[in-house]
């Protein structure tokens, strides 16, 4: 049997999770440490609508990941599926473990194992209960209830499904390297390229950026006009939400930037938390008080 | 209706609980329904816990199937009562006067009612028991799920109830309008997939078994290892056994099959530290030994799934693979950091905040050489080069990346840094050593020289942390400095005869012991630290309150602590110590209520009139004579007295009147008591201790 590239993974989730419901959306177009940030579910799963579900894939950022292209496991820039579903529904773990099976990775011939991993998101002030899951040892997904976000909590409680999309097809292609992944399945002479060919350079250019070359001053500047931007449009009398959130989400990745050059002490660090923090429970808050009639 | 004997299983299926949830959850199942059962009256031979990540299950043995029949006698108003109060008595009780009984008590004759309460069968009972147990388990941890108000560890799904072989129908409430019906089945292995119906509760742990689970904690438990030590012997090799891994595995799988895979060579040279993090706390594998005690290149993974030889293969494929990557980069970031030499690590501490306002790690490891040097000798080491050189290394692998990589490993991997740069064996270990004991755990250093970076740590970080005012406060303690002040207690009761706190505070820096506001914080927060330590080892917290306060505790070694503590059992164990206490209690009450004395009043020996209280005052007169002799006070000077003290000042209180007409008589008397109380209260303030 043809193993399953990059995009069919992707394309078969999709699928999937359409069948059962899902509106298919397209990533946020920010820069987000992870799929949580995207509004579809940092703010929806606040309200107000009591059945929600999205699927989408979102790329992520996370500056301090970065290992110049060098480390076959590690990157600072990847994919994530994100599936959430409010209310959780009563057989959630059943479709997660269908939603596997369309991937070839069927629970009768693998171990697939619920791990405790609870998630906090410090920046977003969410919290939730769930595990990572294992298949055959390798951390594939993560899997939470959420119980809390912006300090707020979450009614009905909503499930969140984060598949780590370059895990899984090293996993399903019995790779060592992430670079070597079949990314479009075809073979090399008609086009077929692999995930080192489309992003092995930008994993260099990103980390010599991410850890060297990012303009310091330039960036604790736009730090302080995100948070400024975002106390403005929230204080004005009709408070725009979801642009002062987009505020936030940046602010949290200048932050990332940051705390990649090495420039943030260990009590700053907490500082920064807790200022971007502030930003998302603002955001949140209106967000439930717009919702509420 | 003739009470019988039953049998009853109640199993919660919910999706997987964590493995140390697990644990909680039986103990608290078998607390709550205990609880309940008896106060409704219902009597059984045992409860037994059963659980598995997905199942917990209670199997209650030979409980009576019908509560008994029930007589209250239920307090009616005074028989003399106005008649409306006795006739809404009669109303809200459904009977007649006549039917009523007189009772005598103590406040004179009531009107009581007999009230007859029919005995409940258990069936029409369960329903109501299990949803008061649902309710009341504290979790340490818990969530919601859906529209669920209840809480469970994670999602509960189905919930099946059997008396003997028939089920039970019932719900439990999970919010205002929804339940859990009971249902007439549960469900086996993930991989069965399938409803499993149990004929009785008697077959409960059959059944489930052939459903490829394990409901007994203890048989799966001993499942696993009854595998491991069959592998083991297969390979010629030895398994030493694990129990915190061995209970957390248990909790992870239903149906264990162990596999065994194998680590490629190249990886075997990692020091086995390296390996069992990566493979016991990241990978949840067993390790087995070879003759030579070192860790052979395999590892056993307890899989969740029924043998079978190709999907066996798989998973020991896929594990291989996630260790191999794991063990590359751990592989890589040693190789990398062992080409290093000491000078190159010191040099990039100073790229390393401790914190902000306190500098570098570079910065903290001077400080840290000079404290280890000067608290040396406390410990009998003498040798001050190498108690600098100790400190200056300590935090030398912070800036390596594998300690970066695996944080566990601080402390470990600067031993292997000293090994290859040629330190000797005693630096080594204290390195690896230097953070024990965590906070009151008994695991201490293993040699002196351990003992003392572990002291210089623990006072460095509170020093420098409580000068710039981040002192712990309330239930915030960011910085874990109680923990910090715990280890450092901990290892000075238990490592150390001869430090005090005043010589502990004296091997700081200067601008740090010069600062009285700061000792004085740091003093008061080690303080409140030992009191706590000793209450956790079991000391009266009054017996401590009397012998350490703020004043003399900067002085006393703990050695002195401990030997006072233990003398002042002896004094409570007599009865004449006893005796003691309560006279030196009617002095203290005494002087405590006369306001009248001014300090500049003197005794005068012509004053006193009686015998008995010359006699006290000669008394007095010894015990002041053996303080100045002896340069410390102690106990024994003053205990060898207890009972010619017992004798005077009983003699005292009987035959003189304290209170006397005569103003300067009275004053005398009172000065006389209050020098005899001031006396013993210097080495102990016996009024605090409870008799």
């Amino acid at each position: 049997m043809q193993k399953l590239s990059f995009q069919e993974i992707i394309l078969k989730l999709l699928n999937f999770w359409s069948k059962h419901g899902c509106t298919i959306l397209q990533p946020y177009d920010m820069e987000v440490g992870a799929g949580t940030f995207h509004p579809a579910t940092a703010l929806n799963v606040l309200g107000p609508n009591p059945s929600w579900k999205v699927a989408y894939v979102q790329p992520c950022r996370r500056p301090t990941d970065g290992r110049y292209g060098e480390n076959p496991n590690r990157l600072q820039h990847y994919y994530q599926f994100q599936v959430i579903i409010q209310p959780s529904p009563d057989n959630i773990q059943d479709l997660y473990l269908k939603s596997l099976k369309e991937i070839n990775l069927d629970h009768l011939n693998h171990d697939i194992r619920f791990v405790e991993d609870d998630w906090e998101s410090p920046t977003l002030g969410a919290a939730g209960l769930g595990w990572e899951v294992w298949c055959d040892g390798m951390e594939v997904t993560q899997f939470t209830y959420f119980q809390q976000v912006g300090g707020f909590e979450v009614r009905p409680v909503a499930v969140e499904i984060t598949y780590g999309l370059e895990r899984l097809a090293m996993f399903i292609q019995e790779l060592d390297d992430v670079y070597s992944i079949d990314f479009n399945g075809l073979p090399k002479s008609s086009g077929g390229k692999s995930y080192g060919d489309i992003f092995k350079d930008a994993e260099k250019e990103y980390s010599e950026y991410n850890f060297e070359k990012a303009n310091i001053d330039k960036l604790f500047n736009e730090f302080d006009n995100c948070v400024k931007e975002c106390n403005d449009l929230m204080s004005s009398e009709k408070p725009l939400v979801k642009p002062a959130y987009d505020q936030c989400i940046k602010a949290s990745h200048i932050f990332n930037l940051l705390d990649a050059r090495g420039v943030i002490s260990v009590s700053e660090r907490q500082a920064y938390i807790l200022k971007v923090r502030n930003m998302s429970k603002t955001c949140c808050s209106e967000w439930i008080k717009k919702h509420e009639n | 209706m003739k009470i019988k004997k039953v049998n009853c299983l109640i199993d919660f299926f919910s999706e997987e609980i964590p493995s140390s949830m697990q644990i909680f959850l039986e103990k608290e199942f078998n607390l709550l329904f205990e609880k309940v059962l008896n106060k409704v009256l219902l009597n059984y031979e045992k409860i037994e816990i059963l659980s598995s990540p997905r199942h917990h299950c209670v199997l209650i043995h030979n409980i009576d199937t019908l509560q008994k029949d029930q007589i209250l006698d239920i307090k009616g108003p005074r028989i003399d009562a106005p008649k409306l109060a006795i006739e809404g008595f009669l109303k809200t009780n459904k009977t007649t006067l006549k039917k009523l009984t007189v009772n005598k008590t103590n406040k004179g004759e009531f009107y009581f009612h007999k009230k007859f309460i029919k005995g409940k069968t258990f069936s029409q009972l369960v329903t109501d028991i299990i949803q008061e147990v649902c309710t009341s388990i504290s979790w340490p941890k818990s969530q919601r799920w859906g529209y669920s108000d209840l809480k469970w560890g994670r999602p509960l799904r189905n919930i099946m109830v059997l008396i003997d072989k028939s089920c039970v129908n019932g719900k439990i409430k999970i919010n205002d309008n929804d339940f859990i019906k009971f249902k007439n089945y549960t469900l086996g292995h993930r991989s069965l997939n399938k409803r499993v119906k149990v004929n009785s509760a008697n077959d409960f742990i059959d059944t489930m078994k052939n459903s490829y689970v394990f409901v007994n904690r203890l048989q799966r438990k001993k499942a696993i290892e009854l595998q491991i030590s069959k592998i083991s012997k297969k390979l010629n090799l030895y398994y030493c056994r694990d129990d915190n891994l061995l209970n957390e595995v248990t909790g992870l799988v239903e149906f264990p099959n162990v596999l065994v895979g194998k680590i490629d060579k190249q990886y075997m040279k990692l020091p086995f530290e390296i390996l069992s993090i990566v493979m016991k706390v990241h990978q949840k594998y067993f390790s087995l030994l070879d003759n030579s005690k070192k860790i052979a290149p395999y590892f056993l993974v307890v899989s969740n799934l029924k043998p079978n030889n190709q999907t066996d293969k798989n998973i020991v494929k896929g594990n291989e693979r996630v260790l191999r990557a794991r063990l590359s980069d751990a592989l890589f970031f040693w190789e990398y950091d062992c080409k290093n030499d000491f000078s190159y690590y010191l040099n990039k501490l100073k790229t390393i905040i401790f914190y902000e306002g306190l500098g570098d790690l570079h910065d903290r490891s001077l400080r840290l050489s000079k404290i280890s040097e000067n608290i040396g000798p406390l410990f009998n080491i003498n040798d001050n080069k190498k108690t600098n050189k100790l400190g200056l290394y300590s935090k030398l692998d912070l800036s390596s990346n594998l300690v970066g990589e695996f944080p566990e490993l601080q402390g470990t991997m600067l031993k292997y840094l000293a090994k290859l740069n040629g330190l000797s064996k005693d630096m080594q270990f204290a390195f690896e050593d230097q953070y024990k004991p965590v906070g009151l755990n008994k695991n201490m250093p293993r040699n002196k020289l351990g003992s003392i970076l572990s002291v210089s740590n623990n006072i460095d970080t509170l020093s420098c942390f409580f000068s710039i005012g981040l002192i712990p406060t309330g239930s915030r303690d960011p910085f874990a400095l109680r923990r910090s002040g715990n280890s450092l207690i901990n290892i000075l009761w238990h490592e150390s005869n001869t430090l005090n706190l005043n010589q502990l505070i004296n091997s700081l820096d200067k601008k740090f012991r010069k600062d009285v506001k700061l000792v004085n914080e740091i003093k008061f927060f080690l303080i409140d630290r030992l009191y706590n330590f000793l209450i956790e080892e079991g000391f009266r917290s009054d017996k401590l309150s009397a012998i350490i306060s703020q004043d003399n505790i900067s002085q006393k070694t703990f050695l002195e602590i401990k030997s006072e503590l233990k003398e002042l059992d002896k004094i409570l164990n007599t009865k004449s110590g006893i005796k003691f206490i309560s006279n030196f209690k009617r002095i203290y009450n005494i002087t405590k209520k006369s306001k009248m004395l001014s300090k500049s009043f003197k005794m005068k020996e012509e004053l006193f009139i009686f015998k008995e209280e010359i006699q006290l005052y000669k008394f007095l007169n010894k015990l002041s004579k053996n303080n100045k002799k002896s340069s410390e006070l102690n106990y024994n000077n003053h205990l060898r007295h207890l009972n010619e003290f017992n004798f005077l000042i009983e003699n005292f209180f009987d035959n003189v009147l304290v209170n006397d007409k005569n103003t300067q008589i009275r004053k005398n008397r009172i000065k006389l008591l209050e020098s005899i109380k001031l006396n013993f209260e210097m080495i102990c303030k016996f009024q605090l201790i409870k008799t």
